[in-house]
């Protein structure tokens, strides 16, 4: 216990491991705060849900349609009172509404915002059938296969794997999984936003703090030259192993920190309140022609969370090919080189194998392809997100470094150490 | 001269040089190498290269209205054999698609329309068509080339004279450049700063921290060169840097040829064609140039910044973990604003002077600071 203590104080006595997370906090603010200009437009969203509830059905459309009919006429009271004009469609209102914006107060502009919003809801929830009508997978398959080149086995597998989604597609619409209400994705863009942008910014920060501190840990004994009293203690070369569990547990503390501090100021500017219960795959969330199509019915909460634990597993997964790399280097400099040698070569490789090759969808099973498009996890998209992409390349990485360490650790044993 | 010898022979050990030419072959192949192998990238892109190229093997370096109605007359005559084409397939005339003017404006979102035009573009890919488009948008560039009054604003700031003088003497020259060559280059040497940016980083740092780590700091110190070591550590690493960034350099610009510009050095970059005003008249092959010295400078200036954190940094961690948001900061803000595009009329003229300036200013300041400070420092402590 107290040698855990020991170590992970090494974790975190160098200042530039403060230094780094208040930088890395303050890039995550300034990226938030950029995008918090459309936070009083989303509250609609929120106020909807409140009143109609988030699922889309008949009572809900006609109740909507009420809502929306006696809001555009509130507006038009107000514009033909402001420039003796109405609008059939508020959204008419914006395209001249550059040279009338002095002449309205931020209340009444906020009012015809308001209406506008409510009207995009209204019209798309009338789309929604006919967009899901015109998602045509197997044209899709034949889109991915012409634009990645793939011919042979690997079409196979694209054509069968679309079949996959369009099941899962023809389930999503028994379940009316898409007719949900959320922030208009292709106004918004919040997933995007919350699942690329900033958890994977938030991935990278949290990956450098890591392997920093995991090959600082790991060789300081070397480093400072105390190898030669340390490992011969009554501890050991089991000391080794108490570094093992102190670089995971600072991962896990680096993690909470930065998620924590970012999430909790995240949920302070956008309000999802009335929200986490809402699929993922409703029609609303998705941003482009395309939906997001998850593979399993997940709310919003839940998917979080799930991205949220593969964050952390992706964490300690680098802590753990760190640490293994560090036994074997014993200098904490080249650690960091091989390290980004590592990460280069696994996003490299599935670039460059041959396209009828099926390594072209294993070789995408690290970690290291993983972590490039958070936003996708969990989520079918084109043939290099399969269902099981994310649990396996957790079952198999965590087999994976669990040998190498416990190769590692026997060499270790047995080593020479002077 | 013996000691430079030395400490060149350390930054340049095998390990390390091994390690940094897998780094940038790894970094040529993720970054580098698309904008080698896709230039021009796509279609229409393609075709307007071409066009570029024989617009000014007709016309010269300048194009002026004569030259111009000329060009718009070739456009036509390529359309009228466009018309014959489509109207010499009779599916095309069944589904009203008789005319180039027709295909261009008919509804793509029709299913049998959609698939008709797929196949004039993406299936059978006729040379005609896309060149067709691509002599579009060059027309409408030429046409609508006041647009560089808009374009070349800095966020919301309204123009100022001398900016309006450039782009008027901008859009009055008819200078003809490909804005697929600038760009594709814009793209190349911001990727190329970057990488020359790591290498130095990478082969720099351990320069002090590697001997104190060994504990050779105190022979060093006590020996007849004594303090003075770090002057001559820091020449060699100046010399280290010159090396490493001629080689990049090299490296890069004998793959560039590749990229097959040549006929467009002389070009003036100062084009309604490549929507840039730039505030001096420069050839391509100059800004080229250009970029190389800013590379230069800020390579120089960047080692300074590495000896003196790693004089400093009690350990790698804090070498390398000081070096991110540097690092940060280069590839998200400096090398946008100091390499790719300079001299842009977007920012005032006294900006990359001034910007250059300051550089050099921290370089020294930082450089007589560690002097000053090695002159007494206490080294065991």
């Amino acid at each position: 216990m107290n040698v855990w203590r020991f170590e992970l104080k090494k974790a975190f006595q160098s200042p530039v491991v403060s230094i780094l997370i208040m930088i890395f906090l303050f890039f995550n603010f300034w990226l938030i705060y950029n995008h918090a200009g459309i936070r009083e437009e989303l509250k609609v969203t929120n106020q909807l849900v409140e009143r109609f509830g988030y699922k889309i059905n008949a009572e809900m459309s006609a109740k909507l349609q009420n809502y929306y009919q006696s809001k555009l006429q509130k507006m038009n009271e107000l514009t033909r009172k402001k420039f003796g004009k109405t609008y059939e469609r508020a959204g008419d209102f914006f395209s001249e509404y550059e040279y009338r914006s002095e002449v309205l107060s931020e209340e009444e502009l906020h009012v015809i915002t308001e209406t506008a919003i409510v009207e995009s809801y209204y019209e798309l929830i009338q789309k929604i059938d006919e967009t899901y009508r015109h998602l045509d997978l197997s044209q899709k398959a034949k889109m991915d296969i012409k634009m990645y080149g793939l011919s042979g086995k690997t079409a196979e597998v694209t054509r069968e794997y679309y079949n996959k989604l369009n099941n899962r597609l023809d389930e999503l619409i028994e379940a009316r999984e898409h007719k949900n209400l959320f922030f208009i994705g292709y106004v918004y863009r919040m997933h995007s936003f919350l699942f690329k942008d900033l958890m994977r910014q938030m991935i990278f920060e949290v990956m450098i703090l890591v392997v920093l501190i995991t090959g600082h840990v790991t060789t300081y004994e070397f480093q400072n030259q105390t190898h030669l009293t340390t490992y011969a203690s009554k501890r050991g070369r089991k000391l080794m192993l108490d570094k093992l569990v102190a670089n995971l547990l600072a991962s896990l503390c680096i993690s909470s920190v930065i998620l924590g501090a970012t999430l909790l100021v995240y949920f302070l500017v956008f309000d999802y309140s009335g929200l986490w219960g809402i699929p993922i795959s409703s029609f609303f969330n998705s941003e482009f022609p395309f939906p997001y199509i998850s593979w399993w019915k997940m709310s919003f909460g839940l998917y979080l969370c799930c991205v949220l634990g593969m964050f952390l597993l992706c964490q300690l997964f680098f802590a753990a090919i760190t640490f293994s790399v560090s036994i074997w280097i014993k200098n904490s400099y080249l650690v960091y080189a091989a390290f980004s040698i590592l990460f280069g070569l696994f996003v490299l490789i599935p670039g460059i194998v041959p396209k009828t090759s099926p390594a072209i969808f294993w070789t995408k099973y690290t970690p290291f392809s993983l972590i490039l498009n958070p936003h996708l996890w969990f989520i079918g998209w084109n043939v290099f997100f399969p269902k099981n992409h994310e649990w396996l390349t957790v079952v198999i990485w965590t087999c994976l470094l669990a040998i190498a360490t416990t190769v590692t650790f026997l060499k270790f044993n047995k080593e020479q150490i002077n | 001269m013996r000691i430079i010898l030395y400490e060149l022979k350390k930054i340049f050990q095998l390990k390390m040089v091994c390690l940094l030419f897998i780094i940038s072959f790894i970094f040529y192949q993720l970054f580098i190498n698309f904008y080698f192998e896709y230039f021009p990238n796509g279609r229409p892109a393609l075709d307007s290269y071409h066009i570029s190229m024989k617009m000014i093997e007709q016309y010269g370096y300048q194009m002026n209205q004569e030259e111009f109605e000329h060009f718009k007359k070739v456009y036509e005559k390529e359309k009228v054999a466009a018309d014959a084409y489509l109207q010499a397939r009779q599916e095309y005339v069944d589904a009203g698609l008789d005319t180039y003017e027709k295909f261009r404006t008919a509804d793509r979102e029709k299913q049998e329309i959609g698939e008709l035009m797929d196949q004039i573009m993406f299936e059978d890919e006729v040379d005609l068509f896309w060149e067709l488009q691509a002599r579009e948008h060059l027309i409408e560039y030429y046409e609508y080339r006041n647009f560089l009054y808009s374009n070349m604003k800095f966020g919301d700031l309204p123009l100022t004279a001398e900016q309006k003088d450039r782009i008027r003497d901008t859009i009055a020259s008819g200078n003809i450049m490909s804005y697929e060559v600038f760009e594709n280059y814009n793209s190349l040497i911001r990727h190329v700063a970057i990488l020359i940016v790591i290498s130095i980083m990478f082969m720099i740092s351990p320069i002090f921290l590697q001997d104190r780590r060994n504990h050779v700091v105190f022979l060093q110190y006590s020996s007849k060169t004594g303090r003075k070591i770090f002057n001559l550590k820091l020449l060699a690493a100046f010399i280290a840097t010159g090396f490493i960034t001629t080689v990049q350099l090299g490296l890069f610009f004998i793959l560039y040829r590749g990229n097959k510009v040549g006929i467009f050095l002389n070009s003036n970059i100062n084009s309604v064609f490549t929507h840039e005003v730039f505030w001096f008249e420069l050839t391509f092959l100059q800004y080229i140039l250009l970029t190389i010295v800013s590379i230069y400078i800020l390579t120089f200036t960047l080692t300074i910044i590495v000896a003196v954190l790693s004089n400093r940094a009690p350990n790698y961690i804090s070498v390398v973990g000081l070096q991110v948001p540097l690092a940060i900061l280069l590839f998200v803000v400096v090398i946008d604003y100091l390499v790719v595009r300079i001299t842009n009329i977007r920012l005032p003229i006294y900006f990359l002077p001034s910007a250059y300036v300051l550089l050099i200013l921290i370089g020294s300041f930082l450089y007589f600071w560690s002097v000053k400070r090695e002159k007494k420092v206490d080294l065991l402590h």
